[in-house]
């Protein structure tokens, strides 16, 4: 029966070609929408180097780097403005740690440059970013090899380096990648880092952040401070911003101060990063619904066009179930042949490895296999109207159908 | 063999209703050509189609073999269609996507059989119509008694002890319809019983008997 089936789709070709096409289209989508929910997954689960809960972000603004210079030299106070601050700040009894960032924290801003290895010349796009040494502590990014920075790295004759695994993975693939040494390779100067230390992964944006190799540069304790990382005692609560810039007032009353909790940041930050993903569980929604309209109406067109065969096989001895199940498995039949093709067509992607890990195997398996299933299940729904009809039709009433 | 008592059928369209049969009794013998007559919407076909199961009566009783039809299941019934009558219509109904040998085997794909005996049984079929070397061919290929050959090579590979034919030869030209009548002569010669509705006098000259169907009711 699979058999005869078979060769009443494949006889119908043409006439199913327009069918095809849309549920090829939709399986595309939705396959989409799979293999992109999935990867948001897998992202999900991966580490960031972050810990988000009792943290705030200050960033600093309206500094003036030119007053700043003349500032430093001028003032009676010369204590670097890092220190100053981390020291107003700890008055604070809730407070733990304070560190500083050149780059905010579950943000959509990234810097990126590109390192060369010293001595193979090997070179690699980065994402950057520049902490002070209470950083790791902090944020509670823990160090899987070497170490973070200290007061020891005043003065070295190359700049300290964090690298993460993927870097390191990259650039020095079954090495140790600790003492390594790393030259600038974006700008003309010259100047040559040290891998001190190695860090499983640093996603500033947080979870949805694709793994890029990450370097993580030492601030500087002259450097004017940007962005402040807060560490505080589990449990305080919103009303320590009013303390918190109080705190910061001393130190410069003139700039302003933008806080907010890193757990809120980061909630903002997914929602910004699902927006794609929204829009294409939307689309997706939409186009299935067209497929589902399209496909009723021509399903229900086609079994009316065949009516005087189901009567025919009606009088040679189909029962009415036969007749049902044989349009539901012609449909399904159609839709795996749409299927095949469009899989035919998108294992190009892991095949070729286009879209690297965005596309790997068991994303894009996750992805055919959920996708095959909707599609499916929404021919089948599709079909058990039509189907039932035609099932219903008494024999003479199907032969004379017109 | 078969044997309908008290027979009656009305159609309903909007607010007409046909009586399309009236008090039926009929009885056809086993290895019988029966030739139902009569003029156009008298209701022959709707005899044939109550004869066959095709169409459930308003009313009386249908025996087949001795078994009162009661309420037998769609399945039941299914199966007499499929194993106990063979059909052939006038307009030939063969499935133009599917190859002559595909649309002869088609009753017993309704069967549980092995692909290699449907496909045996259904070669033997056409060969005896001696249509063996249009095998291949689809439907739309074959000239019109050709194709109503393939019905009854159809009609008859699954060995059915009745044969009912509604105008067999009303779409062909005489030549093509002596072609159809010797085939079925000759499948009644060989035991089948036939029941066949037609036109045409000579035709129905070769049947054992004749039934006149004036009105919805038999004449004598
Ligand atoms: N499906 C139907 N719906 C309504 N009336 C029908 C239907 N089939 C047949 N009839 C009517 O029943 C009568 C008998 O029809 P039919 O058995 O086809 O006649 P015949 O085959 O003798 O020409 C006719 O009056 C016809 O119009
Ligand atoms: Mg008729």
């Amino acid at each position: 029966m699979i058999h005869h089936i078979f060769k009443l789709v494949w006889q119908r070709k043409s006439r199913h070609l327009l069918l095809s096409l849309e549920i090829l289209l939709a399986f595309l989508v939705v396959f989409a929408l799979c293999a992109a929910a999935g990867r948001y997954y897998q992202l999900f689960q991966l580490p960031t180097g972050l810990s988000h809960q009792a943290r705030w972000l200050v960033s600093i603004e309206g500094q003036d780097h030119d007053e700043l210079t003349q500032t430093a030299t001028t003032a009676s106070n010369t204590e670097p403005l890092m220190a100053q601050y981390q020291r107003a700040l700890k008055q604070i009894p809730a407070m733990q740690q304070v560190s500083f960032t050149d780059l905010p924290l579950y943000d959509l801003s990234r810097q990126t440059t590109l390192l060369q290895r010293a001595d193979t010349g090997q070179s690699l796009g980065v994402d950057q970013i520049s902490v002070s040494d209470d950083f790791f502590a902090a944020a509670e990014l823990p160090l899987i090899a070497g170490r973070s920075f200290n007061q020891t790295d005043n003065g070295a004759a190359h700049q300290p380096v964090v690298i993460d695994q993927r870097l390191a993975d990259t650039l020095f693939p079954g090495i140790d990648p600790i003492g390594q040494l790393l030259r600038d390779d974006a700008t003309s100067s010259s100047t040559s880092y040290q891998v001190i230390g190695l860090v499983q992964a640093l996603r500033t944006q947080g979870e949805l952040m694709a793994v890029a190799p990450t370097v993580i540069t030492r601030l500087s304790e002259q450097s004017v401070p940007a962005i402040l990382l807060l560490q505080l005692a589990p449990g305080t609560d919103r009303a320590i911003e009013q303390q918190l810039l109080q705190q910061l007032k001393q130190v410069r009353s003139d700039w302003r101060y933008n806080m907010e909790p890193l757990t809120q940041k980061r909630q903002s930050m997914l929602r910004t990063q699902m927006i794609p993903l929204f829009i294409l569980a939307v689309l997706s929604a939409f186009l299935l619904s067209m497929v589902a309209f399209g496909l009723f109406g021509v399903l229900w067109q086609h079994t009316s066009l065949r009516i005087p065969e189901l009567g025919l096989r009606r009088a040679i001895g189909a029962t009415a179930g036969n007749i049902y199940w044989q349009i539901i498995a012609e449909q399904l039949l159609l839709n795996l042949l749409a299927v095949s093709i469009a899989l035919v067509l998108l294992v190009q992607l892991p095949l070729t490895g286009v879209l690297g890990e965005h596309l790997n195997w068991p994303l894009f398996l996750m992805a055919s296999l959920v996708a095959t299933l909707i599609i499916c299940l929404l021919s089948l729904i599709c079909a058990l109207y039509p189907a039932w009809r035609a099932s219903r039709l008494t024999p003479t009433e199907a032969l004379h159908y017109e | 063999m078969i044997k309908l008592s008290a027979i009656s059928k009305n159609y309903q369209t909007d607010k007409v209703q046909t009586r399309a049969l009236d008090n039926i009794n009929l009885q056809v013998q086993a290895g019988e050509f029966v030739s139902i007559m009569g003029p156009s919407g008298c209701g022959k076909s709707t005899l044939l189609n109550i004869i066959g199961l095709l169409d459930r009566p308003a009313s009386g009783q249908i025996e087949i073999n001795g078994q009162l039809l009661g309420k037998y299941s769609d399945s039941q019934v299914a199966k007499l269609r499929n194993q106990t009558f063979g059909f052939i219509f006038q307009s030939f109904h063969l499935i133009n996507e599917l190859r002559v040998i595909d649309n002869v085997e088609l009753p017993l794909l309704y069967r549980k059989m092995p692909a290699a005996e449907r496909r045996a049984k259904a070669k033997a079929a056409l060969e005896k119509v001696g249509l063996t070397a249009r095998m291949e061919h689809f439907p739309n290929q074959l000239s019109g008694g050709q194709q109503q050959r393939v019905a009854i090579a159809r009609a008859m590979v699954g060995e059915p002890q009745i044969l009912l034919a509604d105008e067999p030869t009303g779409n062909l030209d005489s030549q093509m319809g002596a072609e159809v009548m010797s085939q079925l002569l000759a499948l009644n010669q060989a035991g089948t019983t036939i029941v066949m509705v037609t036109h045409n006098e000579q035709e129905a000259k070769h049947s054992n008997r004749i039934v006149r169907v004036f009105d919805g009711q038999l004449v004598q």
